[in-house]
């Protein structure tokens, strides 16, 4: 039939809007970086020439390859039990991202959900949840995570639960300001004048237009929450040893810094351009997202 | 040009959708919204019936209330600041101001829905149109699939949206405003309710479309039998689709008349202003006539009848007192004279017998006394 011909092309000109140009403008560098980093989370256990846990204290203190004294079976060096640094920090992406992925998981429900409600009802609900997030924003988040992680149990899902647990805040606040516009639309007036309930009002029609929100703030929080979690292995409340992470790492480093600056150095390094890798996606995603620079 | 699916009856048939045409009636309705600066009166005692498949146009300048007075009938109206503090509006036997909020959501879309004034907004840009159309009868006639789609496809037929099939899957942004405002009356219609409320559908079309799109809006209420509420500035319009038109002024009816009587003989010195106003294509003139002074400050009305200050007309007992509601009759009066009626208070726009519609202002010239 002719027409259902002419139909087919029609929707499949429509439906062909990310194409390979919409990445043209991705970050080279970062994207790489970030892909790595997922690689490494992914196949440590092919990619990591050592297992990261295993040392003999014979092996300690090996300086990287390029230096002298350095072997070529341990790249960037071993630590002070003589563990291989570069398998280490092959292994610790693995908890960055765990971390990171449902922390924000976490902190992103709670956000959205009471941003929505926040902005949606308004009144004295509004006004309740504000508080509680000025509140959340006031509280000294290092602070308390470490009185938390101290109080419960030490431990990769504590810390997921800690991180979501404090860092909900910005997603309600930013979540509230844009349903606040969103839901003045007509479309959300239109939507009530057929019989819409609120929940469905929410759902179906504010939480889409609120999405691009949630991942830019998402992607942007990446970075902060793999610095949070390094602070807190740093500090000794992280996922406990000797599962490395990468905070861990560099704490164990901080005594060694002067005999063996390379146990810090490489573990902060990949902590460093994770972060900012992270960040520039956030960056590259926003601008992607925003419908006003998507026209460009 | 009906739409003829083969499934068509089916699918009307699956569910419950909007009750057979009743009447609407609204009795002294007020609207208040309590802000900083104090109490906006933006409706305030409106009251007018609108019988089965009858048009009636709301009319009156921005701010006059027209908004307002229909948010409220669908108890729209923007909380927590805006609220309905009296009145009563009938929907055949129910008071639609004491349903609950389950019961109105019930309403909404399947008694009455609404039409809003620009297309660009009123659909949401991340979604197809097949979604949007499909939410009132995926709720009120709990349709879902392949129902859904042809319901969906049954409604864009109705608004004559072409190849239904392929714009079923576009967005929104893909469609010219006047399409988009189609778009917009199939949502309306899609739980075929028995009360439309228009609320300025075609200003933001432009002049060709805006005439097909009254165009659709009439032939649709001649195949669905709806009453319309269309509101309205522009009195082309009005002479075109309404059949009776209420005249606002800072949140109260002044006027209520059948169309051709308003235009021929209007009562209320404001209707009379407005109408004078208009550009009449017969006379070569420099200037068009208007109304001097600026509408009230809905926050301090003065006390009388709002008009007032602005009125040549005006009394004593206009700055003392406002005035009640009186029929003026169905004139043979064309000239506009002060024409003594008497019965005063009549509340609805149709006569106590319920002989015809009436003609009523709410304007002391009216009260029947000597002067």
């Amino acid at each position: 039939m002719a027409e259902s011909g002419v139909t087919t092309r029609l929707v499949r000109g429509r439906r062909l809007r990310w194409s390979w140009r919409t990445f043209r403008r991705l970050p080279l560098l970062p994207g790489l970086i970030l892909a790595l980093v997922v690689i490494c989370a992914l196949f440590a256990r092919w990619m990591a020439p050592e297992a990261p846990t295993f040392g003999k204290l014979s092996d300690a203190f090996i300086p990287p390859a390029w230096i002298e004294g350095g072997s070529s079976a341990h790249l960037l060096g071993t630590d002070s039990l003589g563990r291989d640094v570069y398998s280490r920090i092959i292994y610790g992406a693995r908890v960055s991202l765990v971390v990171s992925i449902f922390a924000i998981f976490i902190a992103g429900s709670i956000g959205t959900v009471m941003g929505l409600a926040s902005g949606y009802f308004g009144g004295r609900l509004d006004g309740l949840i504000m508080r509680l997030v000025d509140i959340a924003l006031a509280l000294p988040t290092i602070l308390i995570a470490l009185v938390l992680v101290a109080v419960l149990q030490p431990g990769i899902v504590t810390v997921i639960v800690v991180i979501g647990c404090l860092s909900w805040a910005n997603y309600a606040r930013q979540i509230r300001g844009e349903v606040l516009t969103v839901k003045e639309r007509d479309f959300v007036v239109l939507a009530r004048s057929i019989g819409s309930s609120p929940a469905r009002i929410m759902s179906r029609h504010i939480l889409p237009n609120v999405f691009n929100t949630i991942i830019v703030l998402a992607t942007l929080q990446v970075g902060s929450v793999i610095l949070l979690e390094a602070t807190l292995s740093f500090l000794g409340l992280g996922v406990p040893p000797p599962e490395p992470s990468w905070g861990q790492m560099v704490a164990e480093g901080r005594a060694f810094i002067v005999v063996a600056w390379w146990m810090a150095l490489f573990p902060g390094l990949a902590i460093m351009f994770t972060v900012l890798s992270m960040n520039l996606m956030g960056d590259w995603l926003r601008d992607l997202l925003d419908p006003r620079l998507r026209q460009l | 040009m009906t739409s003829s699916l083969p499934n068509e009856r089916s699918i009307a048939d699956a569910g419950t959708v909007g009750s057979m045409a009743a009447r609407l009636e609204v009795r002294d309705l007020q609207t208040w919204f309590y802000t900083r600066r104090g109490i906006v009166k933006a409706v305030d005692g409106v009251s007018f019936a609108l019988e089965p498949g009858e048009t009636l146009g709301l009319v009156g300048e921005s701010g006059s209330g027209k908004s307002i007075t229909c948010l409220s009938m669908l108890r729209l109206v923007p909380e927590p600041a805006g609220r309905i503090v009296g009145g009563e509006v009938w929907l055949g036997d129910t008071d639609l101001l004491q349903l609950s909020r389950h019961e109105m959501e019930q309403v909404r879309g399947r008694r009455i829905s609404m039409v809003l004034q620009d297309p660009m907004t009123s659909l949401n840009p991340v979604f197809n149109v097949e979604k949007q159309v499909g939410e009132g009868s995926m709720y009120h006639m709990g349709l879902h699939g392949s129902g859904l789609r042809d319901r969906v496809q049954q409604l864009l037929r109705w608004v004559r949206i072409p190849a239904p099939e392929v714009r079923a899957n576009d967005y929104p942004h893909q469609m010219s405003g006047g399409m988009r405002q189609r778009i917009v009356g199939a949502i309306a219609l899609s739980s075929q309710p028995s009360v439309l409320i228009a609320d300025e559908p075609t200003t933001s079309l432009d002049v060709t479309i805006q005439a097909q799109y009254l165009q659709l809006l009439k032939d649709l209420q001649e195949e669905h039998r709806f009453s319309m509420i269309f509101v309205t500035h522009d009195f082309g319009i009005v002479a075109r689709v309404c059949d009776r038109v209420a005249v606002m002024y800072a949140g109260k009816i002044v006027e209520m008349a059948p169309t051709r009587e308003l235009f021929s003989s209007p009562r209320h010195p404001y209707a009379k202003a407005l109408i004078q106003s208009l550009p009449d294509p017969d006379l070569e003139v420099e200037w068009l006539t208007t109304i001097p002074g600026q509408p009230p400050s809905l926050y301090d009305l003065p006390q009388g009848c709002p008009f007032a200050p602005r009125c040549a007309d005006a009394m004593d007992i206009c700055t003392q007192q406002y005035p009640p509601t009186f029929e003026t009759g169905v004139a043979t009066d064309v000239s506009g004279g002060v024409f003594a009626g008497g019965a005063a208070g009549v509340s609805s726009g149709v006569t106590a017998g319920g002989i015809g519609p009436s003609h009523t202002a709410a304007c002391w010239l009216y009260d029947g006394a000597p002067r």
